[in-house]
C-alpha cells in the first residue's frame, strides 16, 4: 500500500511574489489553460481537478511543468481544467494569499508523496482528484488527494457541457479507483437497454 | 428561586408551535437541547448544583441550598465542566480541554439563597484533581509534546497572578503526559506518556512516593489504542496500579498492574459476559467502589462492597422499572444525587437521603417531553444463524395505523464498538410518535460484549452482520408484533450502509430504505476520509473492514454503489456536505450508479453538516425521513 500520509511542509518560504519561486523538478511541458470549446494538441492530455481550500489561495504548481496554475482568491471548492504535456507529474508547490498578513504571499513546497503524483494521458480526460488544502498551526499547511470522481463528473457536465461526450475520461491520480470503470460499464449496459 | 431547579426553564408550547410536521409530540422538543445537565452534591451535602440551559439557550450553574431550596445561578459558555473542590466552592471549566480556562466560584450560604463569587484564574493548564476533601488544595497540571508537570496548591493561589507555580511543583516527568494518578496523599504516582501517535504508543512511568525518581513501569506499542491498558486509578495495596484491561480474557475487566514486575495481575472484577466500560470512586478514600458495565442496552453496577451494593438496590427499589445512575454523593455517603431514566423518559434528577430513603425531585432533564406519549423499548434475545445470542431493541409505538404497526429497522453506524442502548434516543422517539415500531439491533462486533463478539464483526460488512439483523427482523415478524408488508429501513454511517446492501439481500422484504451518511464504495474510504490520513488508521479501518489490497474484490462486492443495479426500492440518499469522515463522494458515487440504472432515490444534501449532524439539522433530516416513510409505508 502507498504511503499515504498528510504531507506537511516545515520549511516556509516567504515571498512577495510566487513567481520568484523555483519549480526545481524537470519540466516537460506547459501548463495551459483549457476552455469551454477549446481543441487538444496533438501531444496534450486535460489534467481535470478540484482544489478544496478554507484559505484563500493564489496559484498550485506542478513539478515538472512549466508554468503555474491560477486559483480563486476565495475559500471553497472549485474545479479546474487544463491542458498539457502526456507524462507524470506531481503536486509541487500551493501559494496562498491570505495566511499571514503582513508577509502577502505564503509559498509552500511539498516533499516527495505518492498521494500527490498522478500522469496524463494523451487525449484524454485525466481526473486526478481534488486538492484537498487544510492548515496545521501558523506557518504549516497540509494537502492531500481526495478521490472525488463523481462530483467531478457532474461539475464537468455542468461547466463544460461537451467534454465528456468529446474526449475518453480516466483516473490517473493516487487512488484505487473503480467507480469510473463500473460507472462508464454501467451506462454502456442501460443505454443497451433502455429504462423499463 | 425556590423549589425545583427547571420551574423556570420550561417552553413547552412554544416547541410545539415550531413543529411543521404533523406529529403528537414535536421533533423539535425531542432534539431539544436537554435543560439540565449534570447534578451534584457538595462533600457535605449542603448544596447541589447542576448545569442547566433556558429555553432562550443560555447555559448556566445553578447552585441550589439544599435545606431551603433557594437557588442562585451563574451564566458559562455552552461547553462546560465543573467540579466541588470543597463545601463552597466549585471550579468551573469553560471549553474543551487543552484550550480551556477555568473559573472558580465561592458559594456563601445566606437567608436569601446561596450568593456566588466568581474569580477567573489567569494560569494556563489543566485541574489533575479538585481534592474535595483537602483544605482548600487542588492538583493542577501543565505540560505540552515535551514535558508534564503536576502542582499542588491553594485556590487563593492559582487565583493571584504572582505565584509562581514552580514552587508548587510536585511531579514532573519528560513527554507528552495523556493522564496522571495520584494517591489517597494527593501524590502524583504516575503518569502514561504518549511516545508515539502512528502507530499509537505509550509508556508507564511511577514512582512508589513522592521522594522517588520516576522510572518506566510498562510500555505499549499497540497496533491500536484499545491494546493500551486504562490508567483508573491506585490500587487497593497503595502500591500498585488499577487498570481496565482485556488483554488475554474474554471482556474488559478491573484489574490490578503490579508495577514492580511490569504485567498486568489479579482481576478486581470481572463480567464472564460484558465488558467493563466505567469505575466508580470514593470521595473520601480514592478507593473504586464501583464498576460499570452494559447489559441489555441499559447501565449496571456492580458494587465491590455489600453496603454499597445494598445501597443500589434500596436505590432500584425506589424507582422500578427504571434505571438509576449515582451522580455523586457526599463523604460520608448519606445524600447522594442521582439520575433516573429509561428509553421513553431521559430522566430525573433526585436528592436523596439514603439512611431515611426519602427523595426530593431536583428536575426532569427535559422537562417538557411527556414519557407516556413516547415508545417503551423492550429487549429481546435473538438467536443468530450461527447461534450467537443477539441483543435486539424493539419499540412499539403508542398510536399507529392499522392492525399492526408498521417497522424501521434501524441499524446502529461503527460497526465495530459501537451499541445501540435503551436509553431515551430522540431518532428512535421521532419515529415511534409517527406510529413507527423501530427494531435496533446490537449486532456482531457491537461494543461491551467481550472481545470475541467485538472481533465477529470484523470484515463481516454486508455479511455477518447483516445476517443477524435479518434475524432479528424474522424474529419480530414471526411474533406477529409489526405488519411485515410495511417495513423499511434506516440507518446513519455503518446503518446507512447497512440500508442500502439491505434491501439488495432481501428485496421483497424492505419497501424503501433510508441511507445517511453512507459509505457506498468501501475502496473510497481508504483514500477519502479524516481516518485514512494516518497509516494507523487505515491499517485499523483495514482490520475492520478487509484489506483494500488482498480483499480488493470482496470489497467491491459489498460495496452498495456497485449493486446498484439490484436496488429495486425507493431510496433516500442523505449526506452533509462537511462530512470529512465518509466523504461528500460516497452518496455522490451512489446517485451516479443510480442514475445510469434508472433507480428510483430522493436526494437530501444536508449544507454544512458533517458526519454527526447537529441538533437543528437533524431536525431538518427528521422531517424529510418522515415525510419519506409515510409516503412509502402508507396502506
Amino acid at each position: 500500500m502507498r504511503p499515504r500520509s498528510p504531507t506537511r511542509i516545515p520549511r516556509l518560504v516567504r515571498s512577495l511574489a510566487a513567481l520568484v519561486a523555483a519549480v526545481g523538478a524537470i519540466a516537460c511541458g506547459s501548463v495551459r489553460a483549457f476552455r469551454p470549446g477549446d481543441e487538444l494538441l496533438g501531444s496534450e492530455g486535460l489534467l481535470v481537478f478540484q482544489v478544496r481550500s478554507e484559505s484563500q489561495l493564489e496559484s498550485i504548481r506542478i513539478g515538472g511543468a512549466y508554468g503555474r496554475i491560477p486559483l480563486a482568491r476565495r475559500a471553497g471548492t472549485e474545479l479546474h481544467v487544463v491542458a498539457l504535456a502526456a507524462g507524470s507529474y506531481r503536486w509541487s508547490e500551493l501559494v496562498l494569499t491570505d495566511y499571514v498578513p503582513p508577509y502577502g504571499f505564503l509559498t509552500f513546497r511539498f516533499s516527495d508523496d505518492a498521494n500527490l503524483e498522478f500522469h496524463v494521458e494523451r487525449g484524454r480526460i485525466n481526473y486526478v482528484g481534488m486538492i484537498d488544502v487544510y492548515r496545521g498551526d501558523v506557518f504549516h499547511v497540509g494537502i492531500r488527494a481526495i478521490d472525488r470522481t463523481a462530483i467531478a463528473l457532474g461539475d464537468l457536465r455542468t461547466q463544460f457541457p461537451d467534454l465528456v461526450d468529446r474526449y475518453p475520461i480516466v483516473y490517473s491520480g493516487p487512488a484505487r479507483n473503480v467507480f469510473l470503470e463500473h460507472y462508464l460499464a454501467a451506462k454502456r449496459s442501460a443505454e443497451a437497454e433502455p429504462p423499463r | 428561586m425556590t423549589g425545583r431547579f427547571l420551574a423556570f426553564a420550561v417552553a413547552v408550547a412554544s416547541l410545539a408551535a415550531n413543529a411543521s410536521h404533523a406529529l403528537s409530540v414535536a421533533l423539535e422538543s425531542l432534539f431539544a437541547e436537554p435543560a439540565l445537565q449534570r447534578v451534584t452534591v457538595n462533600p457535605s451535602g449542603t448544596l447541589v448544583a447542576a448545569h442547566a440551559v433556558a429555553h432562550s439557550g443560555s447555559h448556566s450553574l445553578l447552585v441550589q441550598v439544599v435545606s431551603s431550596g433557594k437557588v442562585s445561578s451563574y451564566r458559562t459558555p455552552f461547553d462546560i465542566d465543573y467540579w466541588w473542590e470543597d463545601d463552597d466552592t466549585l471550579i468551573v471549566r469553560e471549553g474543551r480541554v487543552l484550550s480551556s480556562s477555568y473559573v472558580f466560584i465561592d458559594v456563601k450560604i445566606t437567608d436569601s439563597g446561596p450568593t456566588l463569587e466568581a474569580h477567573k484564574t489567569w494560569f494556563g493548564g489543566e485541574l489533575v484533581d479538585p481534592l474535595p476533601l483537602s483544605s482548600n488544595d487542588l492538583l493542577w497540571s501543565t505540560g505540552n509534546e515535551n514535558y508534564g508537570a503536576v502542582y499542588r496548591l491553594s485556590v487563593s493561589a492559582i487565583l493571584d497572578p504572582k505565584t509562581r507555580l514552580d514552587d508548587f511543583r510536585v511531579a514532573r516527568v519528560s513527554g507528552r503526559v495523556v493522564s496522571w494518578i495520584s494517591d489517597a496523599s494527593a501524590v502524583p504516582r504516575a503518569a502514561l506518556v504518549q511516545t508515539g501517535d502512528d502507530p499509537i504508543a505509550a509508556e508507564l512511568l511511577y514512582r512508589p512516593d513522592a521522594r522517588a525518581n520516576w522510572s518506566t513501569a510498562g510500555s505499549w506499542s499497540g497496533k491500536t489504542i484499545e491494546k493500551i491498558p486504562i490508567l483508573v486509578g491506585m490500587a487497593a495495596n497503595g502500591r500498585d496500579l488499577l487498570v481496565v484491561s482485556g488483554e488475554g480474557r474474554e471482556t474488559a475487566a478491573l484489574r490490578n498492574y503490579l508495577v514492580d514486575e511490569q504485567r498486568l495481575g489479579e482481576v478486581v472484577y470481572a463480567n464472564p459476559l460484558f465488558d467493563i466500560v466505567d469505575v466508580v470512586f470514593d470521595v473520601a478514600s480514592s478507593q473504586a467502589i464501583a464498576v460499570v458495565y452494559e447489559e441489555g442496552g441499559i447501565r449496571r453496577y456492580h458494587y465491590l462492597d455489600e453496603t454499597d451494593a445494598a445501597q443500589q438496590a434500596a436505590l432500584d427499589r425506589l424507582f422500578p422499572d427504571k434505571s438509576a445512575h449515582l451522580t455523586s454523593f457526599t463523604r460520608d455517603r448519606r445524600y447522594l444525587t442521582a439520575l433516573v431514566n429509561d428509553a421513553r423518559d431521559p430522566g430525573h434528577y433526585y436528592f436523596v437521603d439514603r439512611d431515611r430513603l426519602r427523595t426530593k425531585d431536583l428536575g426532569a432533564v427535559m422537562p417538557w417531553l411527556e414519557p407516556s406519549r413516547l415508545a417503551p423499548v423492550k429487549l429481546l434475545q435473538v438467536k443468530a444463524k450461527d447461534g450467537r445470542a443477539i441483543d435486539a431493541f424493539l419499540a412499539l409505538p403508542v398510536s399507529f395505523t392499522g392492525s399492526r404497526p408498521p417497522l424501521i429497522v434501524m441499524p446502529h453506524g461503527g460497526p465495530v464498538g459501537v451499541a445501540d442502548t435503551r436509553e431515551f434516543d430522540p431518532v428512535l422517539q421521532s419515529l415511534a410518535v409517527d406510529g413507527y415500531a423501530v427494531l435496533q439491533v446490537n449486532y456482531r462486533g457491537s461494543g461491551g460484549k467481550g472481545a470475541d463478539f467485538l472481533d465477529a464483526g470484523r470484515g463481516a460488512w454486508g455479511g455477518g452482520i447483516e445476517d443477524d439483523i435479518e434475524a432479528a427482523l424474522d424474529h419480530v415478524v414471526a411474533a406477529k408484533q409489526v405488519d411485515p408488508e410495511r417495513v423499511c429501513i434506516f440507518g446513519a454511517s455503518y446503518g446507512g450502509y447497512s440500508a442500502l446492501i439491505s434491501i439488495t439481500r432481501r428485496p421483497q422484504r424492505y419497501r424503501c430504505a433510508v441511507a445517511v451518511a453512507a459509505p457506498t464504495d468501501l475502496l473510497l474510504s481508504f483514500d477519502s476520509s479524516d481516518f485514512a490520513a494516518t497509516e494507523d488508521g487505515r491499517r485499523e479501518f483495514a482490520e475492520i473492514v478487509g484489506d483494500p489490497d488482498r480483499d480488493r474484490d470482496h470489497l467491491i462486492a459489498v460495496s452498495p454503489a456497485y449493486r446498484a443495479q439490484e436496488m429495486d426500492v425507493p431510496i433516500l440518499l442523505v449526506h452533509g456536505d462537511r462530512d470529512r469522515r465518509v466523504d461528500l463522494e460516497h452518496a455522490y458515487r451512489m446517485r451516479a450508479m443510480l442514475d445510469a440504472y434508472h433507480k428510483p432515490y430522493e436526494w437530501m444534501l444536508l449544507e454544512n453538516a458533517e458526519h454527526s449532524p447537529n441538533p437543528e439539522q437533524l431536525v431538518r433530516l427528521m422531517h424529510r425521513v418522515l415525510e419519506f416513510l409515510s409516503h412509502h409505508l402508507s396502506r
